[in-house]
């Protein structure tokens, strides 16, 4: 998460915000698989109800909803990028 | 007429500013005590003095209430000024200005002013503006945006979710999300008799605005305006040494950033949940500074080029922590970050016949984390102590090495192919050391009569140490996840690309790339990624005056990911697919009206759209995520006399786009208060008109 720039993002233009290579959360749980709700499938819009935007996984920022920080925090509890 | 004089007028008129010179004729080693320099006179080089270029002045009208078309238009207001200018002012005895400006007084716009004496010193002084516009419809219930403490309205009432805030959507303010960055710069560079050159550069940055973020509590996240204040100084200067082989230069670099704001604090718009929290606050990009010094050079031998560089470097961060809220000792007032750069640069490139050359480089780059480590307690609402966690100092060193050849086969065929190594060395890192070798080839072919092409193919493989997916994060990982920067992969690629002239007026080219990563270890992660791309553009020259072009280019990325929901094998996919078309045509006519009219007329049409799947059992998707772009502009420019002509620019911009996860109101998620949906979809227009004066 710390090395690059073009870990997350490709200088030379992208279809998502950002210009990411990837958007969230698939960007994130390309390297993020924890045993909690970093390794969940966030389906999205599926015949059985769920919908993107319902929710803050998928919806809004979404990991970013919580973990904005993803730049790095000068905060001394910045672990979880919340801070 | 004397020779040896005349060489020495040749020499001195010949090279207006100082040039290369041979050895031993060097204008440094001519005799010239007896020579009567008043007695001369420049008849042979003429040097026109005074002023020439152009000056214009325009201004612009739109009325687009959308901010983001201010991208397009260079301006977020209604009637907006500019100035051009392209001046050259020559004097005597080598005395020179040079103003340029390119439009300025609209959001982007730029000025540059060099004054000097040619070969002797140059002073230089430049103004830079550059904005973005993301929204002027994001929607907030906060107060004071744009300052380091946002606050709910004096009746504002908590809820557990958004839905349940009865003051929400009535409290709910339009605000501008956009950066702006104003640079200012000046420079002086001052050459000596003995071909030695110093400069310095000084620049400032200012950058204020608004962007994007977040603030959390517990479970519950608020969308924020986070104030950008910031300023940036960079320093430069050096001095360059050259010779008639060799060229050696000693630079420093330095920059220092400060940020006005060291954190945003927020009111809770939530109830307060663990920890009674009715307020958060977020550390926001704390002070810091970086300084390089380099030591370049170059090296040219009859069919030999050596050149090098030399570079140290450290950057340091001592701001204070962001305390406020934060209940724990802290074991340190500030991180004291520092790390050291060190690298180095080798190049070498030799012609060893007239058919083959052969270049090899090695490159080294070294980031040497000195931080200290400490033990600092984070928030936790699952325990009452608070769980402790370190930093970690991340080092990393690149080394890269690359051999290349290049052989003519015959004339008008040309082969080069060459080998790249690359080893990274990580410190606190899933994986230490990984390595990529790469083999590539290319043949160019410009021996057919109305035909260029080249092929080039590639193919790398990247391997390693041991991968462990441990627990430098903070919770443990599934063991079969490969993060892809780290991860074994095997990348292929070719492109071929063709440039056709069928007659002597119209010209194709044409050409077409695709790349496959395979992510040959990875069962969990990023698994596997195409890019495939082609374009064509066509330029037409119907006659002297009318010419006409088009192109069209495609674009789709499609990658694949795993990953698992019972932290053991890979029991869910999502498949991505981007997709890019881009296409415009254009027409311009010149010399109509007796020569005194020029129209131009350009069309583009971008389409990048994204579609994302994922499946468990069940297949979703995350609904239309597109970008659709218009662009028109047409201009007419009319030569009204000898000196001045008038310009009339049209631009109009379409722009549509949707984020299905967006696609809400303020309240939609119970846990999120958003700013709501800050789609695009307008249609805009703006109208110029400029004169310019020929000097």
């Amino acid at each position: 998460m710390t090395e690059n720039c073009v870990n997350c993002h490709n200088p030379h233009g992208s279809v998502n915000d950002a210009m990411l290579k990837t958007r969230a959360p698939q960007l994130c749980q390309q390297c993020h698989s924890g045993d909690g709700h970093t390794s969940s499938a966030y389906l999205g819009n599926t015949s059985m109800g769920s919908s993107v935007n319902d929710n803050a996984f998928t919806g809004g920022r979404s990991c970013l909803n919580c973990h904005s920080q993803v730049h790095g925090s000068n905060h001394p509890s910045g672990k979880l990028l919340q801070r | 007429m004397n020779t040896k004089i005349n060489l020495i007028t040749l020499a001195l008129l010949s090279s207006c500013s100082f040039g290369v010179l041979a050895q031993g004729y060097g204008l440094a080693n001519a005799k010239t005590d007896s020579v009567k320099f008043d007695a001369w006179k420049c008849k042979r080089c003429v040097v026109e003095t005074g002023t020439t270029g152009s000056i214009s002045a325009g201004i612009a009208y739109n009325s687009e209430d959308d901010i983001y078309s201010a991208n397009a238009f260079n301006s977020s207001n209604e009637v907006t000024g500019k100035v051009d200018a392209d001046i050259r002012y020559r004097g005597e005895k080598g005395y020179q200005a040079n103003v340029n400006a390119h439009n300025l007084g609209m959001d982007n716009g730029r000025m540059d002013i060099d004054v000097g004496k040619q070969g002797v010193y140059n002073i230089n002084v430049n103004y830079r503006t550059f904005a973005h516009y993301e929204s002027n419809s994001a929607l907030s219930p906060y107060q004071q945006i744009g300052s380091d403490y946002l606050t709910l309205p004096d009746n504002w009432v908590t809820a557990g979710s958004s839905p349940d805030m009865t003051m929400l959507n009535s409290s709910l303010n339009p605000l501008e999300l956009s950066l702006n960055r104003d640079r200012y710069g000046m420079g002086v560079e001052y050459q000596t008799e003995s071909l030695l050159t110093t400069y310095v550069n000084f620049q400032r940055e200012d950058k204020t605005g608004t962007k994007t973020t977040s603030g959390s509590i517990y479970n519950q996240s608020m969308m924020l305006a986070e104030p950008v204040d910031y300023t940036t100084d960079i320093l430069n200067a050096g001095i360059k040494l050259k010779g008639d082989n060799w060229f050696t230069s000693l630079n420093y670099t330095g920059s220092v950033f400060k940020n006005d704001n060291s954190q945003l604090g927020f009111d809770s718009a939530f109830n307060p949940t663990f920890g009674a929290q009715t307020s958060g606050y977020m550390s926001l990009d704390p002070d810091n500074e970086a300084h390089t010094v380099s030591l370049l050079g170059q090296y040219n031998l009859a069919k030999t080029n050596l050149s090098g560089r030399l570079l140290i470097g450290q950057m340091t961060q001592d701001q204070s922590l962001t305390s406020i809220g934060y209940g724990y000792d802290l074991p340190a007032e500030s991180i004291d970050a520092k790390v050291d750069i060190t690298g180095m640069t080798l190049k070498a490139t030799t012609r060893l016949n007239r058919e083959w050359r052969v270049s090899g480089s090695y490159d080294y780059n070294d980031r040497d984390n000195k931080t200290q480590i400490e033990q600092w307690t984070q928030i936790s609402i699952n325990d009452v102590t608070g769980e402790a966690e370190y930093n970690t100092p991340y080092d990393l060193t690149t080394q890269r090495a690359k051999l290349s050849a290049d052989y003519r086969i015959s004339q008008g065929i040309k082969l080069d192919a060459g080998y790249d190594f690359e080893r990274d060395e990580r410190s606190y890192q899933d994986r230490e050391t990984t390595d990529e070798n790469n083999l590539w080839a290319r043949v160019r072919v410009n021996s057919f009569d109305k035909w260029n092409m080249w092929f080039k193919g590639s193919f790398s493989q990247r391997d390693g140490s041991e991968y462990q997916a441990s627990e430098t994060s903070s919770t443990e990982q599934n063991a079969l996840l490969r993060r892809y920067y780290l991860a074994d992969r095997d990348r292929s690629q070719i492109e071929a690309r063709f440039s056709h002239t069928p007659l002597t007026d119209l010209t194709v080219d044409f050409g077409a790339r695709y790349s496959l990563d395979d992510y040959t270890d990875t069962e969990i992660g990023l698994t596997e990624s195409t890019d495939t791309y082609y374009d064509v553009n066509v330029h037409y020259a119907v006659n002297a005056d009318v010419s006409l072009n088009a192109f069209y280019n495609h674009q789709t990325i499609e990658s694949e990911q795993s990953g698992s929901s019972s932290f053991s094998v890979a029991n869910w996919q999502a498949d991505i697919e981007d997709t890019i078309d881009y296409i415009g045509a254009g027409i311009s006519y010149r010399n109509l009206m007796d020569s005194r009219l020029k129209l131009g007329l350009d069309y583009t049409y971008s389409d990048s759209d994204s579609t994302t799947q994922v499946s468990q059992g069940v297949t979703g998707d995350y609904g239309d995520y597109f970008a659709k772009v218009h662009n028109l502009n047409l201009y007419g420019e009319y030569q009204a006399t000898d000196n001045m002509s008038v310009r009339v620019d049209y631009q109009m911009e379409n722009y549509l786009d949707n984020d299905a996860s967006n696609d809400i109101s303020a309240d939609t998620i119970w846990n999120v208060v958003s700013f709501g949906n800050v789609d695009h979809d307008y249609t805009a227009h703006m109208v110029m008109l400029s004169m310019t004066y020929r000097l």
